[in-house]
């Protein structure tokens, strides 16, 4: 990314949201030039007309001119600086939260679940999170920049014509400043770390723990105390830092100071000293230290402004790189697949996670040397102990994630040759956990995957997922709202009718495959079996995978593939694998070991 | 003038209020405020002061030394105070960068004192989120308080010196003798005029300045309720891992931003144009009559210098000091708008912080102080003798009497007339389908409800007639949504800073997370997570789910309850915690809730409950031979698969 690509990326961006737009700051910078010139200026004018002894009635007119024309360059100057401010908000909400949003859902799975995806997502959501600071500050800042530059060069001019060694003079008090500025900017850097640091724990405590759903926990074990404990000695650390930054910043205060004290001082002298020896009226005294000041305070304007638009630029550059990352936009793709009979073949594949640990890559392998078959129409369970790959296999069958080596063909094709869009399309699933959006049920169960609504079919997935009754019972029925507190009345489900919504989802999807990764954790044993009897109806036609710690559930799928130390161990049908008395064997036995006693008791 | 109804002696109160409790979330910080804002005031004044005598030295005399001093005073004392100034500045920079945190954790802590019913209650996470929200949108509330006394001071302290300086002004105009040209009765007349510009100025501008404010204090509430949604998207659903399958699934991007869009940001852009549309207007009129008051304030004072009542100097120094009253009143009159709107979000605050907490309830509900004594006299039994804490142990029986409970604004029984006795030190199971109140029993034996009939006993005592502080460490839980905090392991099983070793040890080795405890880089110390250090480590969700079970064991509480502990547990995990189950609860009375009906079968009883009601109490034996009624039922519906 060139040094210049986010300046670009906004200025076109905002160019298009409307191009007036990039117009403002010219003319911020016209109309704000032209007051400051005439509020030095008005002073002069009823001075040197005392001084001549002018007729009260050439004063009037040539300060009321002046004033006039001072009161329509600042009132253009602040309508301006505001339809900028609008037009910067605008932009923020309209386009780069949008995209923003966009990306978070386009970007390729393994992009977004990777350490440095979310670094970067969060480094733009940051960029972009407020009205008062970030990106949307870019093009106020870049307008201070030009403003300051502007005034200044009004200033050095008369500066200048008075004596261009005073200009000098200035520039080297400027010079000594800047000098300072660097070395605290770097004692600054020195402490970033452990600033971040500082601001993370803060953070955390701050908006990780909000008291709601630890709720239970807090109040049965007494972390109130130690929370508290920790929250005060978290706060006096980041003060300690923020301490340290200051004292920093304080010396290069003072400095400034000192430099103002020399810069005035003279000033006077010089102005005095002229005022004396040559024809310079009072007029002319004030006006000239006025335009003294005026060119050290807009050298140190302009440094600011820079300082705080190079900020700005940061954050755009955050957020330009996020939105260059992660894929997801593969316009190329060929892969099509029509019908709704779906088989799958993995050759050879191996997945591994990179995390990064003390700046060295670390691969941690969870899927081995793969090779399965799962022929169209066929329904699979997926058992294991915890961290046995699951999961990723039933990720990397849907094209969440891909592959890192070898290569998953269905019905024949390269998955690779896909497009996401073209390939998601295939795929419904319920996952273990899973959100509501805070609109209605009937919308989270339909969202867009089918071209026309048809609500026919969604009462008929509710009535299978049996959540008919609880929703009829509801005030508003299919249309009541989710997530409360969220939206307006939005109610809240229990454990068990989240998990049957969001079965009733996958349901109305009706895609060719159909994933379960434990669908009925959080249901009771009636709700449990009656999923059970129906499982074959569901999956009629379709391929199926199913995922659970519930060995009963094996009983129903055609096959069963026991998932260890990245792949499968045992496979075959739940008799087969009981013959071979193998790890399969074993865990059944360990779970139905009550249940067995107790049949054998009631013999 | 009333104001959102109230007057403007109720505003201020509340805003007195605001400066009090500003002090318990940033201890100080507003006596640094107070003084860098007196400085800041001053230093201005200063140069216009000195160089205004310069310049009517210059006109006249051009004394050397006097000339000097002059500039001296000019240049150094501005000097002197800014440096006092910058060191305030620092110690205000500092303040102000914990200020959101602290905001936040001080509410946080608010909330962890709030009884469980009050936080479940809708009302009190909306106010929370309100609350919230127009600080991180806006910075209403306590940081607006914070910023707008910043700005009070300062203008107050400004309005007195410009009127000093404009005093000392007028004094010399009224004391001038009648110049060349000029009749007796001028001076005064000029006054007249000068200050009837600047009152009608005043006016205008101080008019102006709160109607911007507040538009946009209306644009500031509304825009924390879009915020809501906003923010639901942007931090909650989708930066999570598991959302994320489903917005690509079940392609939600269309959905997503189109709700985003229209239920927030849209509604921000809205109303951000309605808030400049007013400040255009407003502040542009306040800008003009500003302006054109200095435009005439020139002509006037210039008028007169013309006639030489005035000297050079004081035609600046006029103009400074009405400009500078004129912004000065005009900012005060924004300031105090913005007081009094602020309150609006000032009394949420106020609200959320004077909820009723925990504890405070149930000693109003024992006024004669009976049961209090009692505890007492118990309490100090305990600690004089063991033995007596064993007895105590022993009679750590639970009692149900007739235990009905309704969710607050609910019309339905969670649970309807529920009596039982576990004697101490028996295991009970509650079993039955979703939603028949198993959990919600659990609330009320934790006391996170109270029945709304009946009562449930502890020895003997109704649980609620305890303090809470007593009661909660009788008791130890580990529910369904069980959270774990990013502190260290032993910290996160010992729910505090100091613990001890071997205790955290045998609790973690009880449910057999110890040896990958012992794996990490800090063992037991090791943090978890990354959100507060960052070398912490990730566990899957099984592991978690020990850890929080070793919290329950290290508490070593009378009372154990595991609300479906186990359901995140592959089946040889799930064996060990059950085979474990009555070595973890040996000697206590527990309460297992579980899905696996196979646990029952190492409790001493099962009770099984059906629509909010108790339809079977006995022991497994017993129960699963009644074929047909509610526990064979279950049974047979998981039993059938293992057969």
């Amino acid at each position: 990314m060139g040094r210049l690509a986010p300046t670009k990326y906004l200025l076109r961006g905002f160019y298009n949201s409307r191009c007036f737009n990039l117009f403002l700051p010219l003319l911020i910078c016209v109309s704000a030039a032209a007051a400051s010139l005439l509020s030095m200026y008005l002073p002069k004018i009823v001075l040197d007309a005392v001084e001549r002894s002018f007729a009260g009635r050439v004063l009037l007119a040539r300060v009321f001119t002046a004033g006039v024309l001072f009161a329509a360059a600042s009132l253009a100057a602040m309508v301006l600086r505001n339809e900028l401010e609008l037009a910067s908000q605008h932009f923020l909400y309209m386009e780069l939260t949008a995209g923003w949003q966009r990306r978070m859902l386009r970007m390729d799975y393994e992009a977004f679940v990777s350490e440095r995806g979310k670094i970067l997502a969060e480094k733009a959501r940051n960029a972009i999170s407020s009205p008062n600071f970030g990106v949307v500050k870019f093009f106020p800042g870049l307008t201070a920049v030009l403003e300051a530059f502007v005034g200044l060069l009004v200033c050095c001019g008369i500066v200048g014509s008075l004596h261009p060694a005073v200009v000098l003079f200035l520039l080297l008090l400027f010079g000594i400043q800047l000098l300072f500025a660097a070395h605290t900017q770097k004692g600054r850097q020195q402490w970033k770390e452990e600033r971040a640091a500082a601001d993370r724990r803060l953070n955390y405590l701050a908006w990780g723990i909000r008291g709601q759903k630890e709720g239970k926990d807090i109040r049965l074990y007494s972390f109130d105390t130690l929370l508290r404990c920790i929250a005060q000695r978290t706060i006096r650390e980041k003060q300690g830092v923020e301490t340290k930054v200051e004292k920093l910043q304080l010396y290069n205060m003072l400095l400034n100071a000192i430099l103002l004290l020399l810069r005035d001082g003279a000033a006077y002298v010089y102005l005095i000293y002229r005022f004396s020896h040559t024809e310079m009226t009072l007029g002319d005294f004030t006006f000239y230290f006025a335009a003294i000041t005026g060119v050290g305070g807009g050298l140190s304007k302009l440094s600011q402004a820079l300082s705080e638009f190079l900020e700005t630029e940061r954050y755009a550059a955050d957020y330009l790189e996020f939105m260059q990352f992660g894929g997801g936009e593969d316009a190329n793709g060929d892969g099509k697949i029509s019908g709704k009979k779906i088989s799958f073949v993995f050759e050879n594949v191996s997945f591994s996670y990179f995390t990064e640990q003390e700046g060295k890559q670390q691969e941690i392998p969870v899927i081995r040397n793969l090779n399965l078959t799962i022929p169209a129409g066929e329904s699979v369970a997926v058992v294991g102990v915890n961290g046995a790959g699951k999961s990723t296999f039933v990720k990397l069958l849907c094209g969440l994630l891909r592959p890192c080596e070898g290569r998953i063909l269905v019905n024949g094709v390269d998955s690779r040759r896909f497009r996401r869009e073209d390939y998601y399309p295939l795929f419904s699933a319920v996952f273990q956990k899973s959100g509501f959006l805070p609109v209605s049920i009937a919308e989270n169960i339909m969202l867009n995957v089918k071209k026309e609504r048809d609500e026919a079919a969604m009462w008929d997935c509710i009535r299978r997922a049996g959540l008919e009754e609880k929703i009829k019972s509801l005030p508003c029925g299919v249309d009541t709202c989710l997530v409360g507190g969220i939206a307006e009345n939005g109610t809240r489900l229990s454990g068990g009718q989240e998990q049957r919504l969001l079965l009733a989802r996958a349901l109305y999807k009706d895609a060719p495959v159909l994933l379960l990764d434990e669908p009925t954790a959080a249901l009771d044993a009636i709700a449990e079996h009656e999923i059970y009897q129906n499982y074959r109806k569901m999956t009629k036609g379709k391929t199926a995978v199913f995922i659970s710690h519930r060995l009963a559930s094996t009983r129903f799928c055609d096959r069963i593939l026991l998932f260890g130390e990245g792949g499968i161990v045992e496979s075959g049908t739940h008799e087969e694998l009981m013959a071979r008395g193998g790890k399969y064997a074993e865990m059944y036995k360990v779970q139905s070991q009550y249940y067995q006693r107790e049949k054998e008791g009631m013999v | 003038m009333k104001k959102n109804g109230r007057s403007f002696r109720e505003d201020m109160i509340l805003v007195r209020r605001g400066i009090r409790e500003f002090g318990e979330i940033l201890p100080g910080q507003m006596r640094y405020v107070l003084f860098r804002s007196i400085l800041d005031a001053c230093i201005p004044f200063i140069a216009v002061f000195a160089s205004a005598q310069i310049l009517n030295e210059l006109a006249q005399n051009q004394r050397k030394e006097r000339l000097f001093l002059l500039c001296l005073l000019a240049v150094g004392g501005t000097c002197l105070l800014s440096a006092l100034k910058y060191v305030l500045d620092a110690k205000v920079a500092v303040g102000y960068s914990c200020l959101f945190a602290a905001h936040e954790i001080c509410l946080t802590d608010k909330t962890h004192r709030l009884p469980y019913e009050v936080l479940e209650m809708p009302e009190t996470e909306k106010l929370r989120a309100q609350v919230s929200g127009s600080i991180s949108v806006s910075g209403a509330g306590m940081a607006s308080l914070y910023w707008d006394m910043e700005v009070v001071i300062v203008n107050l302290c400004r309005t007195m010196a410009a009127i000093l300086l404009g005093a000392g002004f007028l004094e010399k105009i009224l004391a001038a003798p009648a110049g060349r040209g000029q009749g007796e009765h001028d001076g005064i007349w000029a006054v007249f005029v000068l200050v009837l510009v600047t009152v009608v100025c005043v006016y205008i501008s101080c008019k102006m300045a709160g109607k911007h404010f507040d538009v946009s204090f209306e644009v500031f509430v509304k825009g924390a309720e879009y915020n809501r949604y906003g923010e639901f998207y942007t931090m909650n659903y989708l930066p999570d891992e598991d959302t994320a399958m489903d917005t690509r699934i079940f392609s939600q991007e269309e959905i997503i931003l189109h709700e985003s869009q229209e239920k927030c940001y849209q509604r921000f852009a809205q109303g951000k144009r309605r808030e400049i549309r007013a400040v255009n207007r407003y502040d542009g009129l306040e800008l003009l009559a500003t302006c054109l008051c200095g435009v005439a304030v020139y002509a006037l004072v210039g008028r007169m210098a013309l006639g030489g009542v005035l000297g050079a100097g004081e035609i600046v120094a006029a103009y400074a000091a009405v400009t500078m009253l004129i912004t000065a009143l005009s900012k005060l009159a924004q300031i105090v708008t913005d007081l009094r709107n602020n309150n609006e979000h000032l009394l949420n605050f106020f609200r959320y912080m004077d909820l009723p907490e925990n504890g405070e309830g149930s000693r109003k509900e024992e006024p004669g102080g009976d049961a209090e004594e009692k505890t007492e006299e118990k309490k100090a039994g305990n600690r004089t003798e063991n033995q007596a804490e064993n007895q105590d142990r022993r009679r750590a029986e639970i009692v149900l009497e007739h235990v009905s409970f309704r969710y607050p604004g609910s019309s339905t029984w969670a649970l309807q007339d529920i009596s039982f006795t576990v004697q101490a030190g028996e295991k009970l199971a509650l079993v039955g389908q979703n939603g028949s109140g198993k959990t919600t029993l659990v609330k009320l034996l934790c006391r996170l409800y109270r029945p709304t009939q009946g009562r449930i006993l502890f020895c003997g005592m109704d649980i609620w007639s305890y303090p809470w502080e007593e009661y909660r460490e009788k008791l130890a839980a580990v529910f369904q949504d069980f959270s774990l905090f990013a502190f260290p392991v032993a910290e996160n099983v010992a729910a505090s800073e100091c613990y001890d070793k071997t205790r955290i040890e045998y609790a973690l080795k009880e449910v057999g997370v110890f040896e990958k405890v012992e794996c990490l880089a800090e063992g037991i110390h090791q943090p978890l997570f990354h959100d507060f250090m960052e070398n912490g480590c990730d566990l899957s969700g099984g592991e978690a789910q020990k850890i929080a079970i070793a919290r329950a064991i290290y508490k070593d509480a009378q009372v154990m309850v595991l609300d479906e502990p186990t359901a995140a547990l592959d089946p040889f995990a799930e064996a060990e915690i059950y085979e474990n189950f009555r070595t973890m609860s040996e000697g206590k009375t527990a309460f297992l809730v579980s899905h696996r009906l196979s646990s029952c079968k190492s409790c001493d009883g099962v009770a099984v409950f059906l629509e909010g009601r108790l339809v079977q109490f006995g022991s497994h034996e017993e129960l699963v031979k009644r074929a047909g009624e509610e526990y064979s039922r279950l049974w047979e519906a998981q039993a059938q698969y293992y057969a």
